[in-house]
Parts: C-alpha cells; sequence; structure tokens
C-alpha cells in the first residue's frame, strides 16, 4: 500500500470512529476493524518514495516499526476508551496519526515539524478543561506546542544558514538554543516539565498515553534526521552532553515526583518522563548499539504506557472482579516494566544502561537507583488504593460467633415459593425472571412447540410452597408477617418467579449470617430436596457461597438470566410477527434443534450483554501478553532496531 | 464589494508608521480591555495590519490567503463568545434571574488574572523591551521593521497567554504570538508552503481554542479517565 492509500485509509478510520462513537459496541467493532486493516498494511507498506508540492515521502524501516506497533497499540486505547462512559475524545487517538505519519516521512523538517505539531493538538480537542472557559492544563499544552513548534522552526533556521556563514558561530549556539528549548518543551524534559501534570488532569488516560507513548518518539525521529543532516551540530557542539543531563533528569524527577503522585495521570506522566530519561541516556550515547537500545526502549515504554492506560480504564469501569483483579495485576506488570524490572532477559537491556552509568558516575547510579525505588513506590502506593477502592476487604475475616438463639435474624422477605430444580435445570433462564417474562416464555412455547410444552413448562416450574416449612423450621415469626405483608402487597402471579429468585438468594447469602439452628435447618431442608431430586451437586455449591470461583459462576449466572430474558422477551415479540410459513417451520422443529437454538441464542445474547467483561479479559489479556513475548525477546527487538536504523552517520 | 485592486490600494495608502501604530494599539486593547467585543476587533484588525506587512513580502492574492484565514478564527471565536453568553443567560433566566444586566454582572469574571493599572504597566514595559531590544539586537538575515513587529507580537502575545485565565483570550494571545513569528519567519524564508502551513495552524489552533472554551467540564474522576 502506498503512502497517500494510507493515509486514506487513516482518515477514514478517524472519520469512522468519530462517527460511531456514540454506540459503544459498534465503535468496538469499528476500531478493530480498522486496526486490523491498518496495521498489516503499515507494516507492508511500499518504502518507494513519493514527490508531492516539492517534498518527497518515504517511509524509512525504523519508524515504520514503531508506527505499526504503535497504531495497534493505539486500536487498544481507543477499545479501552469505548468502555468510558466519556468518549467524545475517541477519534482524536487517530486524528492524530495521518499528521505524525506525514512526519515521519517527509523529508522537509518545516512540514515535518508542523505536522508533528498538529497530530499534538488533535488530542487537545479531546480534552475537558477542569473550570469551564477557563485556560488551565490543556489549554497551556497548546500554548506550549505552538511556542515549541517556533523554537524548532527558528533552529532549523539557523542550521541552514550556518553553512553559508561559518565565521559565525553564534548560528550553533543559537540552534542547539532553540532546539533544546523546543524539544525539552515538547518531551516534558527538566526543566520543561510542567505542563505534564495539569495536562493530564484534563486528558482522559488512553490520550495521555498515545500523546507520551507515540507522540513524543516521532520528535525524536525528527532529532535523529536533524543529527544525521547537519553533523556539524554534534561536532561543533555539546549537544549530547546535554542530551545525556537531560535524561539524567528526566529520571530523577520522573522518579521522585512519582513517589508521591496518586493521581492515574500524573503518575502515567511522571512513568513516562522517567522512562523517557532512559531513552535520551541511550541517544547520549551517540552510538550505533545506544540508537538500537534507545529504539527498543522506546518500543517498550509505549507498550507499557498503554498497558497502564488501558488497565486503569478498564479496571475502573468494570464491576466484575475477575476484571478488576486482572487489571490490577496487567497495572502492575506495567508498571514493573517501566521501572525496568522486566520478565526474563529483558532485564538485561536496562541492566546494561545502568552498569555504563556506574563506569561513568557512581553516584548518579544511586540517585537513578533511588528515582527507580521512587517510582516503585508511587507504582506500588496507586495499587494499593485501587485494591482498597476496588475490593473492600472486610472488618474482621474471623468467623462471627453465632447468636443466641432468640436473636436470628429476620429471613429476608420475598421467600414465598422456591422453583424446582429439574425446571431449574432444564429452564434456566427461568430462574431469575418475573412473573411477565416466565409467560411470554411460556407463550413463546406453545407458539414454537405446542400447547403441549406449554404445560409441561407449567407443570415443571409449578411452585413448591417451602417458606412456611422454612420458617417454622427457623423458629422465627418475624419473616412470616414479612412474607404477608410483602404478598398482599404484590400480585403473586406477576411476581412468582421473582420472589422465587430472591428467596434462593437470601438464602444463600445469609446462610453465614444466620444462626447455626436456623441455618442447619435450612441446609436439611435444601439437602432433603436435593437429595430427592438427585442434585447433591449443586448442593454442594450452594453451601460454598463465599468462595470466589462460586461467586463469579453466580455472576455470570446472573448475567446468563438477564440475557435470557431480554432474549425471550425479543424473542416473543418477533414470533408474534412470523407469518404463518414460518410458524410452520418453527413447529416442524424437533425439539432438540430447539433446544440447541436456544443454547445459542442465550449464548450471543450473553456475549451482546457481558461483552465488557470479555472484551476487557481480552483486551488486557493480549496487552499483557504482548508485554512478556517482548520482555522475553529482546533480542530479536535489538536486532531489528539496529537493522532499521543502519549505521547512523553521526554515530560514533 | 471591494475588488483586490482597491484593497492593494488601501494597503499602499497605509505607511509603515500607521501600520506600527496600528498594531501597537491593537495589541494593547488585547491586553487592556476586558470586553470580548471589543477584544475581538482588535484582534480582526490586527489582522488586517498584519496581512498589510505580509503583502511586502509575499504576493497580494497569497497575503489575502491569511486575512480570510483571520476572518474565518475571528469568526469562530465570535461564534462561540456568542454562544457562551447565550448558554449562561438561558440557565440564568431558568434560576429566576431576569435582569439582563444583572445576569451578565452575575457571569463577568474579570479574564485577566490582574488589575488594569498593572496591565497597563506591562504594556508599556514590553513596549519598552521590544524597542530596547529591536534596537541592539538583530535577528539574522530579517530586516529591522519585520523584526520590530514580530518582536512586539510576540512579546505581547506571550504576555496576554500569561495574564489572561480566559480561554478565548488565551487563543488571541496565542494567534497573537503565531502572527508574530510568521512575520518573523516569512521575512527570513518566504516561502509559499511555510505560508500555507501557517493559515492551516492558526485555523487548527482557533479550533482547539473554540473546544476548550466551549467544551463541558466533567466530574474530577472522570476527566482524569476514570470512569
Amino acid at each position: 500500500m502506498n503512502f497517500i492509500s494510507l493515509l486514506a485509509l487513516l482518515s477514514f478510520a478517524a472519520l469512522a470512529v468519530q462517527l460511531t462513537r456514540f454506540w459503544p459496541r459498534l465503535a468496538f467493532l469499528v476500531i478493530l476493524l480498522f486496526t486490523a486493516l491498518l496495521v498489516p498494511n503499515l507494516a507492508n507498506a511500499s518504502a518507494n518514495s513519493l514527490d508531492v508540492f516539492s517534498v518527497s515521502l518515504a517511509l524509512e524501516p525504523a519508524p515504520r516499526d514503531f508506527i505499526t506497533l504503535a497504531l495497534a497499540l493505539t486500536g487498544a486505547l481507543a477499545l479501552a476508551m469505548t468502555f468510558q462512559t466519556e468518549r467524545a475524545g475517541l477519534a482524536f487517538l487517530f486524528w492524530s496519526w495521518p499528521a505524525w505519519l506525514i512526519a515521519v516521512e517527509v523529508n522537509n523538517f518545516v512540514v515535518a515539524v508542523f505536522a508533528w505539531a498538529l497530530g499534538l493538538i488533535a488530542p487537545v480537542l479531546a480534552m475537558q478543561p477542569r473550570r469551564f472557559q477557563r485556560a488551565s492544563g490543556a489549554a497551556h499544552y497548546l500554548v506550549l506546542i505552538i511556542v515549541a513548534t517556533a523554537s524548532l522552526l527558528l533552529a532549523n533556521r539557523f542550521m541552514e544558514l550556518y553553512p553559508f556563514t561559518p565565521e559565525r558561530t553564534t548560528l550553533i549556539q543559537l540552534s542547539v538554543l532553540f532546539l533544546s528549548w523546543g524539544l525539552g518543551l515538547l518531551l516534558a524534559l527538566v526543566p520543561f516539565h510542567l505542563w505534564v501534570g495539569p495536562m493530564a488532569d484534563e486528558a482522559p488516560l488512553p490520550v495521555i498515553a498515545a500523546i507520551l507513548g507515540f507522540g513524543q518518539p516521532v520528535g525524536l525521529w525528527l532529532l535523529f534526521r536533524l543529527l544525521s543532516e547537519y553533523l556539524w551540530l554534534t561536532e561543533k557542539s555539546n549537544l549530547f552532553s546535554l542530551i545525556t543531563f537531560a535524561g539524567a533528569a528526566a529520571i530523577l524527577l520522573g522518579g521522585f515526583m512519582a513517589t508521591v503522585e496518586q493521581r492515574a495521570g500524573r503518575l502515567l506522566g511522571y512513568a513516562a518522563i522517567f522512562t523517557l530519561g532512559f531513552v535520551m541516556l541511550d541517544l547520549g550515547r551517540g552510538t550505533r548499539e545506544g540508537l538500537a537500545y534507545a529504539g527498543v526502549e522506546l518500543a517498550s515504554r509505549a507498550i507499557s504506557l498503554t498497558l497502564f492506560a488501558v488497565a486503569i480504564v478498564v479496571g475502573r469501569s468494570s464491576t466484575n472482579r475477575w476484571v478488576r483483579r486482572l487489571a490490577v495485576t496487567a497495572f502492575l506488570l506495567a508498571g514493573f516494566n517501566l521501572l525496568g524490572l522486566r520478565l526474563g532477559v529483558g532485564f538485561s537491556e536496562r541492566w546494561n544502561l545502568l552498569l555504563v552509568i556506574a563506569s561513568t558516575d557512581v553516584r548518579l547510579l544511586f540517585l537513578v537507583i533511588a528515582a527507580e525505588v521512587g517510582l516503585l513506590i508511587g507504582i506500588l502506593r496507586f495499587a494499593e488504593n485501587w485494591l482498597r477502592a476496588l475490593m473492600p476487604l472486610p472488618e474482621s475475616s474471623a468467623v462471627p460467633p453465632a447468636p443466641p438463639e432468640e436473636s436470628v435474624p429476620p429471613e429476608p422477605s420475598g421467600a414465598a415459593e422456591i422453583i424446582s430444580r429439574p425446571a431449574r435445570r432444564k429452564y434456566p433462564y427461568l430462574e431469575r425472571g418475573n412473573g411477565a417474562d416466565a409467560d411470554a416464555v411460556f407463550d413463546q412455547s406453545e407458539f414454537l412447540l405446542g400447547p403441549e410444552a406449554r404445560a409441561e413448562m407449567e407443570f415443571q416450574t409449578a411452585p413448591v410452597e417451602i417458606d412456611q416449612e422454612v420458617v417454622e423450621l427457623s423458629g422465627a415469626e418475624e419473616p412470616a408477617s414479612e412474607l404477608e405483608s410483602r404478598d398482599s402487597e404484590t400480585p403473586v402471579e406477576e411476581n412468582t418467579l421473582d420472589t422465587n429468585t430472591n428467596a434462593a438468594e437470601s438464602i444463600a447469602s445469609t446462610e453465614t449470617n444466620v444462626a447455626e439452628p436456623a441455618s442447619e435447618q435450612l441446609e436439611a431442608t435444601e439437602a432433603d430436596r436435593a437429595a430427592a431430586e438427585g442434585s447433591a451437586e449443586k448442593e454442594a455449591k450452594l453451601t460454598s457461597e463465599d468462595d470466589d470461583a462460586y461467586a463469579f459462576e453466580k455472576h455470570m449466572g446472573e448475567i446468563f438470566s438477564n440475557a435470557s430474558r431480554r432474549a425471550n422477551a425479543w424473542l416473543s415479540r418477533v414470533g408474534a410477527r412470523l407469518r404463518p410459513p414460518a410458524r410452520r417451520v418453527a413447529h416442524a422443529l424437533p425439539s432438540g434443534a430447539f433446544r440447541f437454538v436456544l443454547a445459542v441464542r442465550d449464548l450471543l445474547w450473553l456475549v451482546w450483554r457481558s461483552w465488557r467483561v470479555w472484551t476487557g479479559i481480552a483486551l488486557v489479556a493480549s496487552l499483557t501478553a504482548i508485554l512478556i513475548i517482548a520482555g522475553l525477546t529482546p533480542a530479536v527487538w535489538f536486532e531489528r532496531a539496529l537493522a532499521s536504523f543502519g549505521q547512523p552517520p553521526f554515530a560514533r | 464589494m471591494p475588488t483586490l485592486g482597491d484593497l492593494a490600494s488601501f494597503f499602499a495608502s497605509l505607511t509603515t508608521a500607521e501600520i506600527l501604530v496600528g498594531l501597537l494599539v491593537t495589541a494593547s486593547i488585547l491586553v487592556l480591555v476586558s470586553d470580548w467585543r471589543l477584544s475581538l476587533m482588535a484582534f480582526a484588525v490586527q489582522y488586517l495590519l498584519i496581512t498589510v506587512v505580509l503583502s511586502t513580502i509575499v504576493q497580494l492574492e497569497v497575503a489575502t490567503v491569511r486575512l480570510i484565514g483571520g476572518a474565518l478564527v475571528a469568526l469562530m471565536l465570535y461564534i462561540t463568545a456568542r454562544s457562551i453568553r447565550s448558554t449562561r443567560m438561558r440557565r440564568a433566566r431558568q434560576q429566576g434571574w431576569t435582569n439582563v444586566a444583572e445576569i451578565a454582572s452575575l457571569f463577568e469574571r474579570a479574564p485577566f488574572v490582574i488589575g488594569l493599572p498593572f496591565r497597563l504597566m506591562a504594556v508599556v514595559l514590553v513596549a519598552v523591551s521590544v524597542l530596547s531590544a529591536s534596537a541592539q539586537f538583530a535577528f539574522p538575515n530579517a530586516p529591522l521593521l519585520f523584526w520590530l513587529v514580530s518582536l512586539w507580537l510576540c512579546s505581547i502575545g506571550l504576555l496576554l497567554i500569561a495574564i489572561t485565565r480566559d480561554a478565548l483570550k488565551l487563543g488571541m494571545g496565542l494567534l497573537t504570538f503565531t502572527s508574530g513569528f510568521g512575520v518573523l519567519y516569512l521575512s527570513i524564508d518566504p516561502s509559499l508552503l511555510f505560508y500555507g502551513l501557517l493559515v492551516i495552524s492558526d485555523l487548527v489552533i482557533g479550533l482547539a481554542v473554540t473546544h476548550l472554551a466551549t467544551a463541558p467540564v466533567q466530574m474530577a474522576a472522570r476527566r482524569r479517565g476514570e470512569t
């Protein structure tokens, strides 16, 4: 695919996401589709140059590798953003990419800087100020982009002028000054980092990750091209020393600021500054290997920042405890990766740099290690607070003493009838429906299978009066009155299944609280019924309520039941509109096929209803897998980076 | 309707001194006056004067593009300001306020972080500094007039950015800064490519500023992408 087609596809992807952002599932599918289209096309994009308006565009191997990875990660960030309630800025993750693609391909520095700046401005449209109409973090971020762009353009102009007047050495100093100023502002290097915090307060996490993880490396590529074009810049100035100094300062600042930071956006920002410091140290070495290490570090940083943001967004937008646990684990993994505590031999990459620092200045090594500890503390503190907020622990893990018999808590209301177990097995979607839905299911079965099926279902689901029995066994009088009052308030016909559900739930959920004799009697009642019906396994599950696995199963069961209820209602409505030939086809279906169709339908409905759970798990797990694979295969990445960068002319 | 020839004759009738005084006055109004209508008018006139300056570097037809771009940006800012005002009025009326003047005073909050005397002092200091710096330092290959105009616009733009808390005012400051930078850069490299990119960037900046001025304020956690 050539450059124009790629640009068109990127723009079209951004437009499609922009249009579909109000429907999260549709936006999810669109993002998935376009990411799947863009990534392979970019990986196999033509390397031929293209001349447009007197500028030449060519995609070199190193930026192509990075952009391919970054686009895939952008897709992941956008997918995570569909989980948020606020999705107005979703498409701006993609709107930046056409501009950044031009920036890395064009051979004209002025155009490249403008394109980079436009790509950085696009995410501003996804930011929201803290106070209405007031200039704050996002507005100041916009200001610094403009000022930095002006500085870079001036630096470029001075560099262009110097060869014509080599006696004016002031031009070299001015070039380095404006270049440092411009790049320092946009890369958030010390002391130009002050915009990161306020900007992070006003931007969604995925947008921050995109700006810092993908936007900043574009600027570093521009620096690389400048260094390759103007060799005198490194020979006649102390630019490499400046880069090294900026890198060391970024590590220290990022690490120490992260120590006390508890806001997700700011923590992400400081972690990004911290890792950028290592990239700058690698660049400052001025060698081919250093350049390759910087490339590997940038790729690893992009993956880690993405996983960092995705884990927080998915974890905080999901109510499922398993998704949350996975998110916290992925967050910690991303944080450790940013620290350099990587899996397998991936650690060697950062270790190598630390050895170089140690051979240069031991004091600096200690400071860098202190900064690492600082970031580690910040990440662990954030994870601890997150865990506390998401999963509140019980006040006391000890088993509460059994209360005296006379103070047995009342049986929760709603224990009127319990649906029979065979019916629950056969028609699981009846378990938690209400009366109206049950009628709809009966109608549907009669319509599809005939009146016999309805009769069978009504027989199977016939309520069994056990509540009085339970109350008598437990010895509590209050529940009976409660139940009476409830029954008097609501018609039994309409709430039969609902109250059945409540009864089952309440019995299960209050097992740990009720008095020992009462719970024993309840269990005995249940056990008798279970033994009579031959379902001892299910009974065992009922008694292991606190087990997490069972809690998860129960949660999924609720989702499944709700899904089934909605699917049945929908099918009933559709079925009522079927023409006679279709009815005959439906009647002709064998019962096995009917059950299969029902199962498939329920499964699809379940996927539809609980897409956040499945996609959240899939998203976080796949990014974690990428991170682990990247951590385990640094040699492959290093070789790839070495081959991509080739032999830069300024390398020592 | 004025033709391009009329425009050219109007531009030619303006002397350098008039242009400089005009830029001095319009930029000062941006910093000194709180009223958004007057500021916006001064901003539009400033764009016209910059086009006059640029018409001495590039062809008149090309220079007019910046005038059109400036007019579009001013229009965007005007629509945004009106929209904000009408939204506030509507909300106030819903809450029982009836008097327009009272409503205006209710929502009018000074767009600057410092008072008028300090702003006046700041403008004077910037003017003196610009005159002094342009006399002492010369930008490589840049004529004095352009260097002076550029320095003035960039300085006043940065001053406006520094002292305002209003997003629209900040946008005006930012665009004043880019205008000054554009004058300087075009004086040393009058390429059409750069000129076109400058106009595009002005429009994008205008778009971003109007977004920031009208974007709804979210809860802190939502703003950080935590929900």
